[in-house]
């Protein structure tokens, strides 16, 4: 394997150069042990969504009357949101190959602020940042529904990989700051970011729009 | 649906609904992960495990529809 360039230039942080694998070529040890574990989490969010597909077939009533339907506007902007800072994340990974830390800190940066964003968004959407919104007060209970329970599983499940996430990515940030990472570590970093958006974009369709 | 339809009915409306996602998520995996620039290996290891999710939704969707037609 060639040198990986660092994100810090002159940092003591190098990527150990590897011979290229005769099946696995360039890739790393951490890029290859970062998509089994994405390969196991898809199929986490896929037993949730096949799960939502069995309930919601074999029930005669799935959107009880009473309940608030789902606030597509706000979270198509959510969605957007998490796309936003997906792009921030490839530049942040564009940066990191060219070896200029300032750039990679300052796209990392705004990956997070997007992250902390749909978060926000997501506790404005359960349970209301202005008093007596939020789905959980206009009637959407966990437990008194499968549609509610399968919505709330399945969408917190999805909040806890984007406040991973973004924790990740703060935490990579203050390691770049110090000189600590190098391209790879930014790559990787950028495979699990991009994998919250493209579940994001399956748990929307399926459970916001369909 | 929850989705204002348009006059389009509901199951053409879902079809392209979960193609468009798919295709989104695979232009992901693809490009922003770089999936097509990776080795064979590495590419045939992240692809063919998701024949079997796809395999168990087939068979779901085939025995809800048996259900609902007997």
């Amino acid at each position: 394997m060639s040198a990986i360039a660092t994100a810090a230039s002159g940092s003591h942080s190098v990527a150990h150069a590897l011979p290229v694998d005769e099946y696995f070529g360039n890739a790393t040890v951490g890029k290859i042990g970062m998509w089994i574990f994405l390969l196991s989490d898809a199929f986490s969010f896929g037993g949730l969504l096949l799960a939502y597909g069995i309930l919601r077939g074999g029930s005669e009533i799935w959107h009880h009357p009473g309940e608030p339907a789902l606030g597509i506007p706000f979270t198509a902007f959510l969605t957007f949101l998490l796309i936003c800072s997906s792009v921030t994340m490839v530049l942040a990974v564009a940066a990191a190959t060219e070896g200029n830390r300032k750039q990679t800190m300052l796209f990392l940066a705004l990956t997070a602020l997007g992250g902390a964003g749909f978060l926000t968004g997501q506790f404005h959407e359960y349970f209301g940042l202005i008093p007596h919104h939020g789905l959980v007060h206009e009637g959407l209970i966990f437990g008194h529904s499968a549609y509610a329970n399968t919505f709330y599983v399945t969408t917190s499940f999805h909040g806890a990989h984007v406040l991973t996430g973004t924790t990740y990515i703060l935490v990579t940030l203050a390691r770049t700051a110090a000189g600590k990472t190098n391209a790879n570590d930014i790559e990787i970093l950028g495979l699990f970011w991009h994998f919250v958006d493209l579940i994001w974009i399956l748990v929307f369709t399926f459970i916001y729009l369909l | 649906m929850a989705t204002p339809s348009m006059g389009i009915p509901k199951v053409p409306m879902a079809v392209a609904l979960i193609s468009m996602a798919l295709s989104k998520a695979a232009l992901v995996g693809l490009f922003f992960m770089h999936l097509k620039d990776e080795a064979r290996a590495l590419k045939l290891t992240v692809a063919l495990p998701f024949v079997f999710p796809a395999i168990y939704a087939l068979i779901l969707i085939g025995e809800a529809s048996w259900r609902l037609i007997r």
